[in-house]
């Protein structure tokens, strides 16, 4: 008894450690096993949805072209190449065969109504835009139109909805023949023109063909020197303009400095010329200085390059002589070939 | 069971330091670039040279074409001497000469914590022209003929201050880094000589010798006040 309570209790105690061992790997195991199973099972599902999408997609979209096609085939058939002989016949002689006609028409918009009904968005789109093309057509020409109702009704016993149909079926037609003529007219000159042209001498039209060489020569070598310039890039002037940049609200204590110290100086400016405390040396220094200074500012200048300049005007205005341009040319030797410039570039004008 | 538990946490930590240095290794040549595309740097470690004027950052740099010419007055070899002679390479013993670097220096400790002034010596319309960035313009006739009292305004701002009996105090006053047009410039010798007969300390002073043309010459960033066009 004591022996078997004892095994018992042993055994118990087992079972019990065995318990909960297996219950503490299994639960930390089935927790790290359960997690990674979730993850694995979340990206298939994942996975399956995106491939399911783009076959879905993929698919849908290729059966949606083909059905675009099979409409459009079909419904391009059956308008186009029925009217042209029906209006040819309508225009020539709208009152003397209309019975010949008629029956033909009946049949044609019913097919086109037809095929309207069935056919896909983007069609009834074009067909928006046709009607919307012939009603203004319509508005323009209505005489005509209520002479081909007229004609329509009188002899023939259709609905209002079929004339209706006839009649934007034709004017549609009319619309299509009276473009083609408007390009015709359009290339034709006018009389006035033609006089205009007989009046021209010789010599007017090689000078005026001889500017026209010349813009085109500049606009090509503008756009040369553009490519070329664009592609170096080099900032070879490496100067920055400070002019206007003391408008920030925060001046920096550097700029204050010189504000103050330009103030002291320009104060005492007017009374120091009268101030005989300079020296003589110092003021032939200062003449002589002067003389440089003037010889810099001339050389410091800079024009820049307006539409249409030439090295040689640019020599005119800098120089008064157009001859003068090479100068110019040397001063600067970015500038590879006297014709390779370009608008907005800043050329050094020397002395 | 346990094996896998102890792979997990081994791949656990590793990942995180791999992480680190792949970012590392993707981020280093955008660090790198700044110094390294550049043809003509200014010194073999340093390719630009960050400074303000007029409140506005201005960044200090050569000009990239190696075919690039001076086409400036500059470019004159003989001036009438006199009065553009060439001039003693110190104006004074005790004053220290600068270069194009140590300007650059100045330029990036004392100009920008505002205990170092760069001056300008030329006249105003050379200065507006084009000169150094960060420069200001104490033109050297202002110097060379100030009175005590002008000299007095102007070394105030440049941090003077006055003790109890009247003597002027240059322990807190800026250092000046002074420059005209070059080395035939007597300019800034005027200025100097100008200055130092008010007793500015001459520990406090130095001379540019190469001047604008040396800056120039070098194809250094420079500053315009006022553009000529036409």
């Amino acid at each position: 008894m004591f022996n078997k309570d004892q095994y018992n209790q042993e055994e118990y105690n087992d079972y019990y450690q065995q318990e909960v061992e297996g219950a503490e790997l299994g639960s930390s195991h089935s927790k790290k096993n359960k997690f990674i199973g979730k993850l694995i099972a979340l990206l298939s599902l994942l996975a399956l949805a995106i491939a399911s999408y783009f076959g879905y997609k993929a698919f849908s979209n290729s059966a949606s072209i083909n059905d675009n096609n099979h409409t459009t085939n079909i419904s391009a058939k059956a308008s186009n190449p029925a009217l042209p002989k029906s209006v040819q016949e309508k225009s020539t002689s709208p009152i003397t065969n209309p019975e010949a006609t008629v029956p033909v028409k009946e049949d044609e918009p019913k097919e086109t109504i037809d095929k309207e009904e069935t056919s896909s968005i983007a069609q009834k789109e074009m067909i928006k835009e046709r009607t919307t093309t012939e009603k203004l057509i319509e508005k323009n020409s209505s005489n005509t139109q209520s002479e081909v109702s007229k004609v329509v009704k009188s002899q023939a016993k259709m609905s209002p909805e079929e004339v209706a149909a006839v009649v934007a079926a034709v004017m549609k037609q009319m619309s299509q023949t009276k473009s083609t003529t408007n390009n015709n007219t359009v290339e034709r000159p006018n009389k006035q023109d033609l006089n205009l042209m007989n009046k021209l001498t010789d010599l007017e039209v090689d000078s005026v063909s001889k500017d026209l060489m010349d813009e085109l020569g500049k606009a090509e070598v503008n756009e040369d020197a553009k490519i070329e310039n664009s592609d170096k890039k080099i900032d070879v002037y490496n100067k920055v303009n400070v002019q206007n940049s003391t408008s920030k609200m925060e001046t920096d204590t550097l700029s204050k400095l010189s504000d103050e110290i330009n103030s002291i100086i320009t104060k005492e400016a007017t009374s120091e010329t009268s101030s005989t405390s300079s020296t003589n040396t110092n003021k032939s220094y200062r003449e002589s200085l002067k003389s440089e200074v003037s010889v810099r500012k001339n050389e410091m200048r800079i024009i820049v390059v307006r539409e249409g300049d030439t090295l040689g005007k640019i020599a005119k205005r800098a120089y008064g002589d157009a001859r003068e341009f090479k100068r110019i040319y040397e001063a600067n030797p970015e500038v590879t070939r006297p014709d390779r410039i370009y608008v907005g570039q800043k050329l050094r004008i020397p002395n | 069971m346990s094996d896998k538990n102890y792979v997990f946490q081994i791949k656990k930590v590793q990942g995180n330091p791999m992480k680190k240095l792949f970012l590392l290794a993707l981020l280093t040549p955008f660090l790198l670039a700044e110094n390294s595309d550049v043809a003509v740097k200014i010194t073999k470690d340093i390719s630009y040279v960050y400074t303000t004027d007029s409140g506005k950052k201005i960044k200090i740099e050569r000009i990239q074409d190696v075919n690039n010419r001076l086409t400036d007055d500059y470019t004159k070899t003989s001036r009438p001497c006199p009065p553009f002679c060439i001039q003693p390479t110190k104006i004074d013993p005790e004053i220290e000469n600068f270069e194009e670097l140590e300007i650059l220096k100045f330029m990036q400790h004392q100009v920008k914590e505002g205990t170092g002034v760069i001056i300008d010596a030329r006249l105003k319309s050379w200065f507006e022209l084009e000169t150094i960035p960060s420069a200001i313009n104490i033109p050297f006739p202002v110097m060379q003929n100030a009175t005590k009292e002008k000299a007095k305004r102007i070394f105030t701002l440049l941090g003077m201050t006055i003790d109890s009996d009247g003597t002027w105090n240059f322990s807190k006053v800026k250092e000046l880094a002074v420059f005209c047009n070059g080395v035939w410039c007597e300019q800034s010798a005027h200025f100097m000589k100008g200055i130092l007969k008010h007793n500015y300390p001459k520990n406090k002073l130095h001379y540019y010798r190469s001047g604008f043309q040396g800056w120039k010459l070098l194809g250094l960033t420079t500053v315009v006040h006022k553009e000529i066009k036409k």
